[in-house]
C-alpha cells in the first residue's frame, strides 16, 4: 500500500517519493544491466539513462503496482537499444580482466560459470531468464512486459534452460 | 526447471553492486531529467547559502530531542532551571555547581524577563530564563548578543517548559561561529516577544567555567562519496561532549541534506552516547561546500580508553503508515515486532500501575542506539487507535535505557482488561558506516 502511495507521490512531482521507489529497486536494476552489459561503467550508464527516462514519464505508469515491472521493461529495452547502437564488441583484453575481477567477487566457480553461460546466451534467451528467475516474474507477466505471446516466453525459457544445461555440461545445474 | 531457479538467481545477486558509483548514477540521472524538466530546484540551506552571516542551522532535532524535553520535576519552586529543562550536561553542571546564577530581570509591555543561570565552559554557552507573561505566551525574537561590545554570528537552540500558566521556563544554547574568550561581557539585546515590540535587554559578565574541560585534536579524515569528514576536535567537559566535525563535498552533493549523514559518539563498550544537538555553520567556498557541524552528547558517566565516531546515513523510507503492530497479549509474551530481518523490537514485559503503564523492550539491531532509543519508536495504542504515549508532567514520554538493549518506557495508565497493541513504524533506515568509524584514545 506504501509502495503503491509513493508511486502516486511520486507521479505528482514527489521526488523524495522517486528516489525511494528508485532506491528499492537499485540494486536490482544494476545487476539487470551489469548482465546486458558485462561491465560495470557501461551498465551505471545504463542505470543512469533507464532512471532518467522513468523520471520523465512516471507519468504514464498506468497501474501504480506495475512500476517494478515497468521500470525493467525500460531497462531492458534501454540495454538492448544501447547494444544495438554500439554493436557491442567486447575485446579480448576487457574480457579476461572482467573475469579477473568475477573471480574475485564470486566465490564459488559453479556460480562463476552458471554466471558466464547466462551471459553468453542471446540478448533473448537471457532477457527471459533474467526475468523470470531473477526478477521472478511469471510468464504472462514476461509476455505482457515484452510484449510477445507466452507461448513464445515458454519456448525461449525452455531454449535457454537447454543451451545453460549444454554450456554447463549438465553439472552444476541439475544439482 | 525450478530446481535451477534458485542458482541462477544467486548467481545474479553475486553481481556485486558499486553501491557509491550507483547512488551517485540516480543523483546525476534525477538532476539531468530535473534540468530537462525546468522545474524549480530547491534551495538548500537557505540561510547558510545566504553567506557566512548567521549561520547557524539545527539539523534534526526533531530526531534527537527527547533529551531535551526531559522534566526532571513539576514542582513550579525551580531549584534552577538547568535541572528542570536542560539536557543531561546542564543538569550535571548545575549539581555540581559549575554554572553561575545571574538573576537579572528586565520588564517591558508587561512581560519579564529573567535571565537565571549562565553556564560556559569553553564547549558550550548555555543561558537559562524564566519568562513571565500577563495572558498569552509569546516565543522569544531574535537575539542580538554583543561579546565585549562586539556583535557576534551565532545560533541558538532552544527549549523549554511551561512553569505555570503565566510562567515559561527555558534554555538557549549558543553556538557562536568563533571561539568566545575565557571571560566576556555579554550584552543580550531582544525586541520582540512574540508579537510584542519592546526592550529587554541584559548585561551579563562571563566567567568560564573551573572545571577542566580536555580538547582532544584529531584531525583524522575519512571520504564518504565525494566527501571528506575530518574529525577535528573532541572536547570533554562535565557538561558534555562536543564533536566537531568539517564535512567539504561539491556544492551540489551536500552529504546532511542529501544522504542524512549524521554521526553516533560511542564507548569503549560501543554503547552510543545520547545526542543532545547538532548545528553547524558553513557555506560555499569556490566550487566546495564546506560545513562545520557541531555536535553535543551527554557527558561520559564512565571513563572510556577510546571513542568512536561513528558516521550512519538516515534514509526515510517509511512514513506513519508503514507500522508493524501486534496485540499486547500478556501470556503471548515475549512479543517480536520484526522491523525488517536486521532489526526486531522484543516487547519482554508489561506493568500495570495505577498511575502509569510500564512498557519494557529489548531492541535487536546493527545499530547502536542511545539512551533514549532516538532515531526509532514504540508505542502502546488502544482499540481506539489512541496513541498512549504520555504528555503528562510526571511521566517520561520517551524509552530510557536499563541495560545495553533493554528499555523502559513510561505510558498512560490504563486498565489491565483493555486490548491493547504494540506498535512501531518503519519510518527509517539506519546504515553505519563501520568503514568510516574513527578511533579516537583518550589519555
Amino acid at each position: 500500500m506504501f509502495h503503491l502511495n509513493l508511486v502516486k507521490k511520486a507521479q505528482k512531482g514527489d521526488e523524495k517519493a522517486f528516489l525511494k521507489l528508485i532506491h528499492k529497486e537499485k540494486e536490482k536494476l544494476y545487476r539487470m544491466a551489469f548482465m546486458y552489459m558485462r561491465n560495470e561503467s557501461d551498465a551505471l550508464d545504463i542505470v543512469q539513462e533507464t532512471i532518467y527516462k522513468a523520471y520523465i514519464s512516471i507519468k504514464n505508469v498506468k497501474e501504480a503496482s506495475y512500476f517494478s515491472t515497468w521500470l525493467t521493461r525500460i531497462l531492458i529495452n534501454t540495454a538492448l537499444d544501447d547494444i544495438k547502437k554500439k554493436n557491442k564488441v567486447i575485446s579480448i583484453e576487457q574480457d579476461s580482466l572482467e573475469k579477473i575481477e568475477s573471480s574475485q567477487r564470486i566465490d564459488s566457480a559453479d556460480k562463476l560459470d552458471l554466471l558466464q553461460a547466462i551471459d553468453q546466451l542471446d540478448e533473448k534467451y537471457k532477457t527471459v531468464v533474467v526475468l523470470r528467475y531473477y526478477k521472478d516474474l511469471s510468464v504472462k507477466q514476461i509476455a505482457e512486459l515484452l510484449e510477445c505471446p507466452e507461448g513464445t516466453v515458454k519456448t525461449n525459457l525452455h531454449r535457454s534452460i537447454n543451451q545453460l544445461k549444454v554450456k554447463l555440461k549438465e553439472e552444476c545445474i541439475n544439482e | 526447471m525450478n530446481n535451477q531457479n534458485p542458482d541462477i538467481k544467486e548467481a545474479i545477486e553475486n553481481i556485486d553492486v558499486p553501491h557509491e558509483k550507483l547512488n551517485k548514477t540516480i543523483d546525476v540521472a534525477i538532476k539531468r531529467a530535473k534540468t530537462k524538466h525546468k522545474k524549480p530546484r530547491r534551495k538548500l540551506y537557505p540561510l547558510i547559502g545566504a553567506a557566512f552571516l548567521a549561520t547557524c542551522v539545527l539539523i534534526g532535532s526533531a530526531f534527537v530531542s527527547p533529551a531535551m524535553a526531559k522534566v526532571l520535576s513539576p514542582i513550579p519552586i525551580l531549584n534552577s532551571v538547568f535541572e528542570f529543562v536542560g539536557d543531561r550536561g546542564l543538569e550535571i553542571a548545575s549539581e555540581k555547581g559549575l554554572s553561575e546564577k545571574i538573576a537579572q530581570t528586565d520588564t517591558d509591555q508587561n512581560i519579564s524577563l529573567t535571565i537565571e543561570d549562565i553556564f560556559f565552559d569553553g564547549t558550550r554557552l548555555s543561558i537559562s530564563y524564566i519568562q513571565e507573561f500577563p495572558s498569552t505566551y509569546g516565543e522569544l525574537g531574535e537575539l542580538t548578543l554583543k561579546v565585549d561590545g562586539k556583535e557576534i554570528n551565532f545560533g541558538d537552540g532552544r527549549t523549554g517548559q511551561f512553569v505555570s500558566d503565566n510562567q515559561f521556563a527555558g534554555v538557549l544554547d549558543i553556538k557562536t561561529t568563533e571561539e568566545l574568550p575565557d571571560s566576556f561581557d555579554l550584552s543580550i539585546e531582544l525586541k520582540q516577544i512574540g508579537n510584542v515590540q519592546g526592550e529587554w535587554n541584559f548585561d551579563i559578565p562571563v566567567t568560564k567555567s573551573e572545571e577542566e574541560v580536555e580538547t582532544i585534536e584529531s584531525n583524522q579524515t575519512v571520504v564518504y562519496n565525494d566527501t571528506k569528514m575530518t574529525v577535528k576536535t573532541v572536547k570533554l567537559g562535565p557538561a558534555g561532549i562536543k564533536l566537531s566535525v568539517d564535512l567539504i563535498s561539491p556544492i551540489d552533493e551536500d552529504p546532511i541534506m542529501n544522504d542524512g549523514l549524521a554521526f553516533n559518539l560511542l564507548n569503549a563498550q560501543g554503547e552510543s552516547l545520547t545526542q543532545v544537538s547538532g548545528s553547524g555553520s558553513g557555506g560555499d567556498e569556490g566550487d566546495k561546500l564546506v560545513m562545520h557541524m557541531e555536535y553535543r552528547f551527554s557527558p561520559l558517566e564512565e571513563s572510556t580508553e577510546f571513542l568512536t565516531v561513528s558516521p550512519f546515513l538516515v534514509t526515510i523510507i517509511g512514513d506513519e503508515h508503514s507500522r508493524v503492530e501486534q496485540p499486547l497479549q500478556i501470556d503471548q509474551l515475549p512479543i517480536t515486532l520484526a522491523k525488517d530481518e536486521m532489526e526486531k523490537i522484543i516487547v519482554t514485559d508489561v506493568e500495570y500501575e495505577e498511575d502509569k503503564t510500564l512498557l519494557y523492550f529489548e531492541v535487536e539491531s546493527d545499530f547502536p542506539y542511545d539512551d533514549h532509543f532516538s532515531y526509532n519508536n514504540v508505542w502502546l495504542e488502544d482499540k481506539a487507535g489512541n496513541n498512549l504515549t504520555s504528555d503528562s508532567l510526571d511521566l517520561k514520554g520517551y524509552p530510557e535505557r536499563i541495560k545495553q538493549n533493554t528499555y523502559v518506557q513510561e505510558f498512560q495508565p490504563i486498565n489491565k482488561d483493555e486490548p491493547l497493541k504494540v506498535v512501531t513504524v518503519k519510518m527509517l533506515n539506519l546504515e553505519v558506516l563501520k568503514d568510516l568509524e574513527i578511533k579516537i584514545p583518550l589519555k
